[in-house]
Order: C-alpha cells, then sequence, then structure tokens
C-alpha cells in the first residue's frame, strides 16, 4: 500500500513546463507517444496527492509570494484540470503532427494548473499571462490566414485583459498593503478587495477572461480557428480560470444603482447564460456553435458565483466541473467529424450517425449533459445554480436561467440532429482513431457517472456539508426539468424549418470593435502621420537654421536682423510708405543678397582660445556684478 | 381604419404579453402543475421570435471574418 502523504507535494505547474522542455528532444514518433502518456498519468497523480493547506512561498523584493497553495477550490480545479488535461493530450497523440504544437498545450496546461494553484494575486497575473501567449500558439498552429488574423485580436483582448488585472492588483496592493489569495477564517473568497478603481479594473481583467457580455467576442472569433486538439485544449481553461478567479475575488459581488444594492455579477451571468444560446443558435459552423455555449454555460458559472451564498458557490463551481467534461467532449466529437469529414458547416453535415457511431453516442451524451437532461452530470450543477437564485430570491434571474436551458436544449438537439441523423448520401467518412475515440469515452462515461452518482463531486466541492443538503433528483424538480425539456424538443420538430442552419454571416458586438478598429487604424495612418510629417520639417528647417548659424554666425545675425526688419516692417509699408518703404526696401535686398551668396565658413578657433574667450567673457560679467554691487 | 387595426392588435399582444409574465412569475412562485411545459413553449417561442428578429442582421454567405 502507497501512503500517499509520503510523496511530496510538487507545484503541478512544474510537472508540466518540464514535460513541454523535453518534448523537442523526442522527435515525432512512438517515443513521444509514450512519453506524453507518461506525463499525463504523472499530471494526474502530481495533483491527486496534493494536500489541503500546502503552500510554497518564497520571498522577491520583499514581496511574499505564494507559488503553490492549496484549498478545497484550487483542489476541485486542479483535479479536473488534469483529468481533461490528460484526455486532451491523448486525444492530440493522432491529430497534433508538429511538436510546437504540444508544446503551446502543455505550457498552457501547466500555466493555467498555476494561475488556480497561486496564493497570491501576483503569481497568478504571471500565469495568467502565460496562459494568453501560449493559447495564442494553439490558434496560429492552424497556419491559416483566418487563424492568423483570429490569434491577433485573441491576444489583443487578453493584453488588454492582462494590463487592466495588472492595475487592478497594483492598486489593491496599494489601498490593502496585501497581495494575498489565502482566504481567511470567513472562507473562499473573503478577502479584501477595496472598492473603488482598483476593484473595477481587477473586474475587468477577469471579466475578459470570463467572457463578460461585450468583452466575450475573442472566443467565438478564435476557438473555431484553432487546431483541432487546440480547440479541446482552450475550450477548457482560460474561460474558467477566469472563473475560478471570480471565485476568489467577487463571490456575491454587489453594486450600489439608486442606493440599492444589486448582485451585479449574478445578473451578468444571467445575460451570458440568454445572449450565448441565442447566438449559438443562429450558428452554422459547428465549433462557433460550441463556442457561443461556452459564453452561455460560463453564465452559469458567473451566476451561482455572483450569488455568493455557500450553494450557489458550489453550484458554480460543480458546473465548472462538469462542464469542462461535457464541452471537452463536445470539441473532442466535432474534432472528430471534422478529422474524418473535412467539413465544418451544418449544412455541409448529416448522416454521420452509422459511419461514426462512437462519436455520435458520445456527442448525444454530452448534448444531454449540456442541456441538463436528468441522469447527465450537466443537470446536477445546473439545477444547483438555479436551486442557489431561488432560494435567493432572484425570480428573474431564475427564470432566465431556465430559459437558457431551453435554448440550449434547441441547439443541441439542432447540432446532433444536422451533424448525425439528417439524411446525407454524398457524405463520406469512417470512425475517428482509437487514441481521439479512448479519451471521449473516458470522458462521456465521467459525464454519465457523476450524473447518476453526483455524491462523488459534492464530496470535493468547497462547501461539502452544504452540497449533501441538495436533492438533484428531488421528484418535482425532475418532473419539471422532463417536461420542460419535452416541450422544447416538440417545439424543435415542429418548428425545425426555422432553426434550420443556413449559410449566412452573423454579426455579434465585435462588428463595431472592428469597425471602431480600422477607424482608429485610419486614423493613425493618415491625419496622425501628416501631422507628424509637418512637425517634421519644422524641426527640420529649425535645425538646418541652427547649423548654418553655426558655420557663420555673422552671416546667421544678418539673416536674422534683416528678417525681423521685413517682417515688422511690412505691416506699416501703406501707413507711412515715404518713411518706411525705403528701409524695408533695403531689408529686403540684404536678405536677399545674403541668401544668395553661399554660406562662407568663418575660420575656426582652437578649443583653448574659445575656451579663453568664454572665460574672459565670464570675467568681465563677473567684473560687471561686482561693479553693480558697489555701486548699489 | 388600417392603423385602428394595428393599435388593436398591438393592444391585444400587450394584453397577451402581459399575462404571459403574470402566469410566468405567480407560476413560478407557486409552481402549480405544468408550469415547465407552459414555460418550455414560452422558451421556445422566444427564441424563435428573437432568432427571426436577428436574421436581420444577418447576410447571406459562409460564415467567416
Amino acid at each position: 500500500m502507497i501512503d500517499i502523504s509520503s510523496i511530496p507535494n510538487i507545484p503541478p505547474v512544474l510537472i508540466y513546463f518540464a514535460g513541454a522542455a523535453l518534448i523537442p528532444l523526442l522527435g515525432k514518433g512512438k517515443v513521444r507517444k509514450i512519453y506524453l502518456i507518461i506525463l499525463a498519468a504523472l499530471g494526474l497523480i502530481g495533483v491527486a496527492v496534493l494536500r489541503i493547506d500546502t503552500t510554497w512561498e518564497f520571498s522577491v523584493s520583499g514581496f511574499e509570494l505564494i507559488f503553490l497553495y492549496v484549498d478545497p477550490l484550487s483542489r476541485i480545479m486542479g483535479y479536473i484540470f488534469a483529468i481533461i488535461g490528460a484526455a486532451a493530450i491523448l486525444y492530440s497523440l493522432d491529430v497534433v503532427k508538429e511538436n510546437g504544437e504540444i508544446v503551446c498545450g502543455l505550457l498552457y496546461l501547466g500555466s493555467a494548473m498555476g494561475a488556480v494553484f497561486a496564493g497570491d494575486l501576483f503569481t497568478l497575473y504571471i500565469f495568467w499571462e502565460i496562459m494568453a501567449f501560449s493559447s495564442l500558439g494553439l490558434i496560429w498552429y492552424s497556419r491559416t490566414e483566418r487563424a492568423t488574423n483570429a490569434g491577433m485580436r485573441y491576444i489583443l483582448f487578453h493584453l488588454f485583459g492582462g494590463c487592466a488585472l495588472l492595475a487592478g492588483i497594483i492598486i489593491n496592493y496599494m489601498s490593502t498593503g496585501s497581495l494575498t489569495m489565502v482566504p481567511g477564517e470567513l472562507g473562499i473568497g473573503h478577502f479584501f478587495v477595496e472598492s473603488g478603481i482598483g476593484y473595477f479594473l481587477l473586474l475587468i481583467g477577469i471579466g475578459v477572461n470570463t467572457a463578460f457580455i461585450l468583452l466575450h467576442t475573442w472566443l467565438p472569433d478564435s476557438y473555431p480557428k484553432a487546431t483541432l486538439a487546440g480547440a479541446v485544449f482552450m475550450c477548457v481553461f482560460t474561460t474558467k480560470t477566469g472563473v475560478y478567479a471570480l471565485a476568489r475575488t467577487f463571490p456575491g459581488a454587489e453594486a450600489f444603482i439608486f442606493g440599492e444594492g444589486i448582485l451585479f455579477v449574478a445578473y451578468m451571468g444571467g445575460v451570458m447564460c440568454v445572449y450565448g444560446v441565442v447566438f449559438a443558435l443562429l450558428q452554422n459552423d459547428v465549433r462557433k456553435l460550441l463556442s457561443y455555449h461556452i459564453v452561455s454555460q460560463v453564465g452559469y458559472m458567473v451566476a451561482g458565483v455572483g450569488i455568493g451564498t455557500y450553494i450557489g458557490i458550489n453550484g458554480g463551481i460543480a458546473h465548472v466541473f462538469n462542464h469542462i467534461l461535457y464541452k471537452a467532449l463536445l470539441f473532442m466529437c466535432m474534432g472528430s467529424v471534422i478529422y474524418a469529414t473535412g467539413r465544418n458547416n451544418l449544412t455541409e453535415l448529416g448522416g454521420l450517425a452509422k459511419k461514426m457511431p462512437i462519436t455520435m453516442i458520445t456527442c448525444v451524451i454530452a448534448a444531454f449533459s449540456i442541456s441538463g437532461v436528468p441522469g447527465f452530470n450537466g443537470y446536477v450543477s445546473k439545477g444547483m445554480v438555479i436551486h442557489a437564485a431561488e432560494l435567493s430570491h432572484m425570480h428573474i434571474l431564475t427564470l432566465v436561467l431556465m430559459l437558457g436551458s431551453i435554448g440550449t436544449f434547441l441547439s443541441f438537439l439542432k447540432l446532433t440532429y444536422f451533424v448525425f441523423f439528417k439524411r446525407n448520401d454524398g457524405i463520406k467518412a469512417k470512425e475517428a482513431p482509437l487514441f481521439m475515440l479512448i479519451p471521449m469515452c473516458v470522458v462521456a462515461s465521467l459525464c454519465v457517472v457523476l450524473g447518476v452518482y453526483p455524491e462523488l463531486l459534492y464530496g470535493i466541492l468547497p462547501y461539502p456539508w452544504v452540497a449533501f443538503h441538495y436533492h438533484a433528483y428531488a421528484l418535482g424538480h425532475t418532473i419539471g426539468t422532463f417536461g420542460l425539456l419535452m416541450m422544447t424538443a416538440l417545439g424543435f420538430f415542429m418548428l425545425q424549418f426555422v432553426f434550420s442552419p443556413h449559410e449566412r454571416v452573423t454579426y455579434d458586438i465585435d462588428y463595431l470593435y472592428r469597425k471602431g478598429g480600422r477607424g482608429f487604424i485610419w486614423f493613425c495612418e493618415s491625419p496622425l502621420v501628416s501631422f507628424a510629417v509637418g512637425v517634421e520639417k519644422v524641426v527640420l528647417r529649425i535645425a538646418d537654421s541652427f547649423v548654418s548659424f553655426g558655420k557663420n554666425p555673422l552671416r546667421g545675425t544678418r539673416v536674422m536682423i534683416d528678417t525681423m526688419g521685413v517682417a515688422l516692417l511690412k505691416p506699416f509699408i501703406f501707413v507711412f510708405n515715404l518713411v518706411i518703404h525705403p528701409v524695408y526696401k533695403y531689408y529686403e535686398r540684404d536678405l536677399e543678397e545674403v541668401r544668395m551668396r553661399p554660406v562662407e565658413e568663418m575660420e575656426k578657433m582652437s578649443i583653448g582660445s574659445g575656451l579663453l574667450l568664454i572665460l574672459l567673457f565670464f570675467a568681465l560679467y563677473l567684473i560687471a556684478m561686482l561693479v553693480h554691487g558697489w555701486l548699489a | 381604419m388600417g392603423f385602428e387595426r394595428k393599435l388593436e392588435g398591438m393592444l391585444v399582444i400587450g394584453v397577451c404579453v402581459g399575462l404571459i409574465i403574470t402566469v410566468i412569475f405567480v407560476g413560478h412562485e407557486h409552481y402549480f402543475l405544468g408550469f415547465h411545459v407552459l414555460y418550455g413553449a414560452i422558451g421556445v417561442g422566444f427564441f424563435l421570435l428573437t432568432t427571426k428578429i436577428l436574421s436581420v442582421i444577418q447576410r447571406e454567405g459562409k460564415q467567416d471574418d
């Protein structure tokens, strides 16, 4: 029997980073495959042995940084990241050809681990930025122009979010004197964030990663353009790390509107939930549809965390856990479909149920899970969040979240029907390779196991004693959910022609951002450049005159006097013509004459003579001052 | 005459929406039998309407940038 407590607690980030460093030495053959399988297993073991309250602290320039902090919240995040990281690594084995892509995936996974096990805001920020840059690689490895452009937009958004987060951290540090994220006795998230601009910037920084509405556009823009395996990695870490950071910093955060405290984070979750679903329903690209569903599902998590009660936080974090499972599974299934058919639009797909039966079954399981069908994991956590809203008497939020369920089911009826069941004889495909199917089947079984036996999940939630009081399969709730979903299914099949996919381009709010961006680039390229050229010309002319003056100060002085004379006398010519005109003409002629002549350099003095002259003038100046003093 | 008819239609729709909202809220408070079924139907209607409205800001062509 192995004594787990005897195994040292190593930050999981080190396992993945060290693993990524060795990849380039292994080539692309079987050795790499075996190595990656071992690395995935090591990552799982590394997280499994972590003990609660373990810390790795060190001091940098007087700042106490906590590289590893384990509590129930970070531990559950670590568990699910390690599980799905292992599944994504397995899925990559046959799909990924380039070592660089695997390295990016591992760095991304490692930095996400680093972020959730960070015990202070600065360490969190460092890993936050590594996540952004490593995930960019997963988009750019698609090696298409669309992916390159989407990657640029992605990193710009994340740099903006990162800057906001860093500014928020600094301002918060200046006002509270603390960087720690270690919760006090009150529990998770109850550490001090002082309200004000720092608070707002922290929220914006976290909001970018969590895909708050108006800050969400990077997500449906970039995920569909990532590589097949890259999308599986990406759908897991960025947004969920955002939810984790939100749970640490803003659970139950209130905004005072008209003097009344409103749980605005919770309501933001409600808006995300419906907004994501509505746009998902309009999509034709399967991975774009799934990307909008991430926005929607993250809405449930944000709502749970935003409600801020024990059951709310439990629900939000349980939904993070379950969502990662079924969303990664959905991306794996659609990756398999694209891999097998080379098509990614619903209008081009169909009839794959018999050709890809395992993919179809796992996809249906994932679709049932995300839709919250009883018996699958999504039902449990979604129900917990809705129950939390009910208990907090947030009726509008409850109804909005239920509406989100309806839209989600509609959307996944559409996805599964048009990919697998709609007749399409012209499509040729065969089942995905074994290494793609294994992680899909494992993750699908986890979706079912956690749906049938949710107590497995309750035990590792941040507040397990509260979770065990929640009865997911209460008769009224289960029957009600069935009623809701049956009615939705009926509506879908009756109105199929309305929800059927079309080859259309959908505009989201990023249309305005792109317009604004183009306007900004035009402003930089046209008026701003013209202004810069004008300033440059003026500066060059001034420099030229200084050079000319330096070459021959006598000539320069004469030019100056003539120019001033011309400028000063010109306005008075018409008034005092007889007197002024000859003088004006003299200056004008003299100026022309001087300018016509080439600049003759004056005889240069040696440096010593120049210094002597300066000292002489200085001595005269001192004598004058002395005499002036005596006279005074 | 046409305008009066339109006004009448809008009034009827307004009353219906009001009734539906009342039913949803009262139903949600008391969870009467069949509330979820009714809400499911209303939800499908909501998404039907929203997708129809949003199709106005779509344009024909392949989804791209």
